[in-house]
């Protein structure tokens, strides 16, 4: 009996003993500043950042082939193999020991441009060139700062051994030693599409040389959409990274939630309708470049849970400068199967300075299913249609006869593209008219106005 | 009062003139692309067509063949014309040669009887008229506008396309590709409520090869390499 | 097998671990006490040779708090005062809102000591402290009267006379 005792308080003793054991381990691992959680031993991330490089968000807008004979045939927007392509000419003839940049004429560009077989690469956003030619080739090549930002990319037929660029406001030849067969090259990595672009001057009959498609792509459908709403408590997370723990989080009535660090030196917020801004006072750093710090807004955008941000593509950057800090702002836009997503606001803003996110604002769109597949009314016919509602909204005033309005509108149109409108619930499949900085949506098949940008 | 005679006839066919001038109603379609009487190179041409008031319109694209007699067989065979021994001033005259034959003759008349000589060689819809006195062999100089013999055929649409303005103003637009070199005819037919030719718009326009040479002397004002480098060196000192 | 034999040489060792275990973490606690009081003392020191008087005790204990999710409901109500025995203070929300709802947020978060608030206020020549306090606070200016919900982290609650500042007790 004694004994049976005895066994019985060492059984007590024992567990005590392991429990007091575990606790003054806890206290011990807890005194080292960290709480103790499963999650910490067993990793788990709950979410998966997309990440998207350069070559998959700076694309040309247009690719234009031409035979020379005033006429030009588009390649498939969703393609990019032929800006590939193109890079990879350019940079075996920047490559050669002896490379000469000059400036040419508007009309020698145009020249070899459109009367000469060509290839055109019309770029959604200007890129600074010497930056470009780093990019692409490893090295500056000797191309100078100072012939500022690309906004077209040529070969021609007329010279094998140069190609060619348009700029803000210069045209600049770019002379090599090698001769390359770059247009052949070109095309035929191209997946060239039936639609055709011809001068406003040829197909409306008034002076003007921008482009207005004849025939559309086909399969093209309206599409049932909203705007993206990510979890945004795991964007916060990654946003702020390590002081997420003394991030102020506030949140009123009607959805919209902002996340502020130190006395809004940090700050995100969230609006109900899912679009987001941040913003992060920068004091110092260093501007790593075009490159570099598109790199980093490119970083930034790709903080999301499963948005597929290649499906952004850079439409504008433009260099920012304080009076500390030097940076870029660089704007995105979303795209459907290659055709530009156009609603109220841009899909993405992203401002770098120093190196570093200091503004961001971003407003995305997910699709849920298509509808039936559109007919493609003839563009010209829309502008037709819709040139006397346009002549008033650009002057103000009624026009006295259908054709002084037609005339007006064709002169000043400064281009023509198919684009996916944000409206209603819907991405709408309309023409863009654009006159400078005016747009003008219309619908693709009955010409229908639905709104002025 | 023959001579009063004389004075209201001049004045009745003046006020006719002025009439027709100023009471002239706007063009119910017009013919944008191609331009009238040009000549274009490569292997495409587009067509548009400016169409106004809610009228319908019919627009056929004719090829303009020519008949060439085998000099040993006496067989007559249609072929494509030469564009390259078109000039412009040649499509004005086939241009007016042809306005002046549609004046003198409805639409309907247009299709003559085959002559005798020419192989009749064409597609399901030609059928060929044939000026009197021609020579039955083409020249390869330029042939006057008065000696052309034509065959109308169709383009490759399944059928001549048909398009009616929504509005105040509408445009068609279309796109032919793979065109040979040869003489074409874009016919614009205005039709009535009742779906018949009210009036007949017509441009000829030319299609050559695209010239395969190259012209060398875009660049030839560009200074050479080691002067374009001074010329910039000395820009960026003089700053 | 002898289990008895087995047993008692398990209490053995774990009475010993326990023994070391537990010596080291009282030393710990005793270092760090005395490490705090000599840093408590040298920061009222340091506070009276700048021209501020501390009229009190410096809490020496060291502590880790969670950062709390506020919710807040418009109109007046019988609102939350504190959490844990940690006052909660609410600035600029007047009766327009009351707390309705505390909930943690995340893990803990170290607490800096409150001599780092003592040093912080040598700024402020001339005064005397005559509390220091921990709370949680926030700041409801901006937003008082419109509900919805809201972060309050550890701040030192400092009262000078009849005036009040605020220290961030926390290092991010």
């Amino acid at each position: 009996m004694q004994k049976g005792i005895t066994e019985k308080v060492k059984n007590v003793l024992l567990v005590v003993l392991f429990v007091i054991t575990i606790l003054l381990l806890y206290l011990s691992w807890n005194k080292t500043g960290r709480d103790f959680s499963v999650s910490e031993i067993i990793p788990f991330s709950g979410r998966t950042s997309v990440y998207v490089s350069e070559s998959d968000i700076v694309l040309p807008r247009l690719v234009l082939f031409t035979e020379g004979d005033s006429g030009w045939s588009v390649g498939n927007p969703e393609d990019k193999k032929a800006f590939e392509a193109a890079k990879k000419k350019a940079s075996e003839l920047l490559l050669e020991t002896s490379v000469v940049v000059s400036e040419i004429s508007e009309a020698q560009y145009k020249t070899v441009s459109e009367q000469y077989a060509s290839v055109r690469f019309i770029m959604s956003a200007a890129l600074p060139f010497s930056e470009f030619c780093v990019n692409i080739c490893g090295r500056s090549a000797g191309i100078s700062d100072s012939i500022g930002n690309m906004q077209e990319l040529a070969f021609s037929e007329a010279t094998k051994d140069s190609f060619f660029i348009k700029t803000d406001d210069k045209y600049y030849r770019i002379l090599s030693d090698i001769q390359t067969d770059a247009l052949s090259e070109i095309r035929a990595a191209s997946d060239i599409t039936q639609t055709r672009l011809y001068s406003a001057s040829k197909i409306l009959g008034r002076e003007n040389d921008a482009l207005i498609p004849v025939g559309a792509a086909a399969d093209l459908a309206n599409i049932n959409a909203e705007i993206y709403a990510f979890n945004e408590e795991l964007l916060a997370e990654e946003v702020f990274g390590d002081t997420f723990d003394f991030v102020r989080k506030i949140s009123d009535k009607f959805g919209n939630t902002t996340y502020m660090y130190s006395y809004g030196a940090k700050r995100l917020a969230v609006s109900a309708d899912g679009s987001i801004e941040y913003k992060e006072d920068i004091s110092s750093g260093e501007s790593g470049g075009f490159y570099s710090d598109l790199e980093t807004a490119l970083q930034f955008l790709s903080l999301t849970d499963s948005f597929d941000a290649g499906a952004l593509r850079l439409t504008g950057a433009e260099e920012l400068s304080t009076s500390r800090l030097k940076g870029y702002r660089f704007v995105f836009n979303q795209f459907e199967k290659g055709i530009a997503v156009d609603s109220r606001e841009d899909a993405a803003v992203i401002e770098v300075l120093g190196g570093k996110v200091s503004y961001a604002k971003r407003s995305l769109v997910s699709y849920t299913h298509a509808e039936e597949e559109r007919i493609v009314n003839d563009a010209a016919n829309v502008i037709a249609q819709n040139s006397s509602n346009i002549y008033y909204l650009l002057t103000d005033e009624y026009p006295e006869d259908g054709n002084l309005a037609f005339n007006y509108v064709a002169g000043k149109i400064t281009s023509v593209d198919p684009v996916y409108y944000f409206h209603g619930g819907k991405l709408l499949l309309c023409w863009r008219i654009s006159v400078g900085e005016r747009r003008f949506y219309c619908d693709i098949e009955t010409g229908e106005a639905y709104g002025l940008v | 009062m023959k001579h009063r005679a004389r004075i209201i006839s001049f004045v009745l066919a003046l006020c006719m003139l002025m009439s027709s001038t100023v009471f002239a109603a706007a063009p119910k379609a017009s013919i944008v692309s191609p331009s009238a009487d040009t000549v274009v190179s490569g292997d495409s041409l587009l067509i548009s067509v400016k169409v106004a008031d809610k009228n319908s319109v019919k627009v056929t694209v004719f090829e303009e063949l020519e008949t060439v007699t085998d000099a040993k067989t006496s067989k007559a065979a249609l072929i494509s014309v030469n564009p390259s021994l078109l000039t412009e001033a040649d499509l004005k005259a086939i241009s007016s040669d042809y306005s002046a034959k549609s004046d003198a003759s409805s639409v309907k008349e247009k299709e003559t009887p085959v002559s005798d000589n020419a192989a009749a060689e064409s597609t399901s819809t030609a059928a060929v008229t044939e000026e009197k006195g021609e020579s039955q062999t083409a020249s390869p100089a330029a042939i006057p506008a008065s000696t052309k013999k034509y065959v109308y055929t169709d383009i490759e649409y399944t059928s001549p396309a048909g398009f009616t303005a929504s509005g105040e103003l509408g445009f068609f637009t279309k796109q032919l590709t793979g065109v040979k070199p040869g003489l074409y005819r874009v016919q614009v037919d205005v039709l009535d409520a009742d779906g018949k030719t009210a009036e007949s718009i017509v441009n000829f326009v030319a299609v050559k090869e695209k010239p395969a040479e190259a012209k060398t002397d875009i660049f030839e004002t560009q200074q050479s390499g080691a002067m374009t480098f001074l010329s910039n060196l000395l820009k960026s000192i003089f700053k | 097998m002898d289990w008895s034999r087995t047993k008692s040489i398990m209490i053995a060792i774990l009475l010993v671990c326990d023994l070391v275990l537990g010596g080291v973490w009282l030393k710990e606690r005793h270092d760090e006490n005395r490490d705090i009081a000599a840093a408590n003392a040298a920061a009222v020191s340091y506070a009276e040779n700048h021209g501020v008087s501390v009229n009190c005790d410096i809490p020496s204990a060291s502590k880790r708090v969670y950062v709390l999710s506020l919710s807040f409901e418009e109109g007046e109500g019988p609102g939350k005062t504190e959490y844990r025995n940690i006052p909660i203070e609410v600035l600029g929300s007047g009766e327009r809102e009351h707390l309705s709802e505390i909930k943690k947020k995340g893990s803990k978060i170290e607490v800096l000591p409150a001599y780092s608030a003592v040093l912080k206020s040598v700024s402020n020549r001339g005064f005397s402290i005559d509390s220091i306090e921990l709370i949680y606070l926030v700041d409801r200016s901006a937003y008082s009267g419109q509900g919805g919900q809201d972060t309050a982290l550890p701040y030192w609650k400092i009262r000078a006379g009849s005036n009040y500042y605020y220290y961030a007790a926390y290092s991010d």
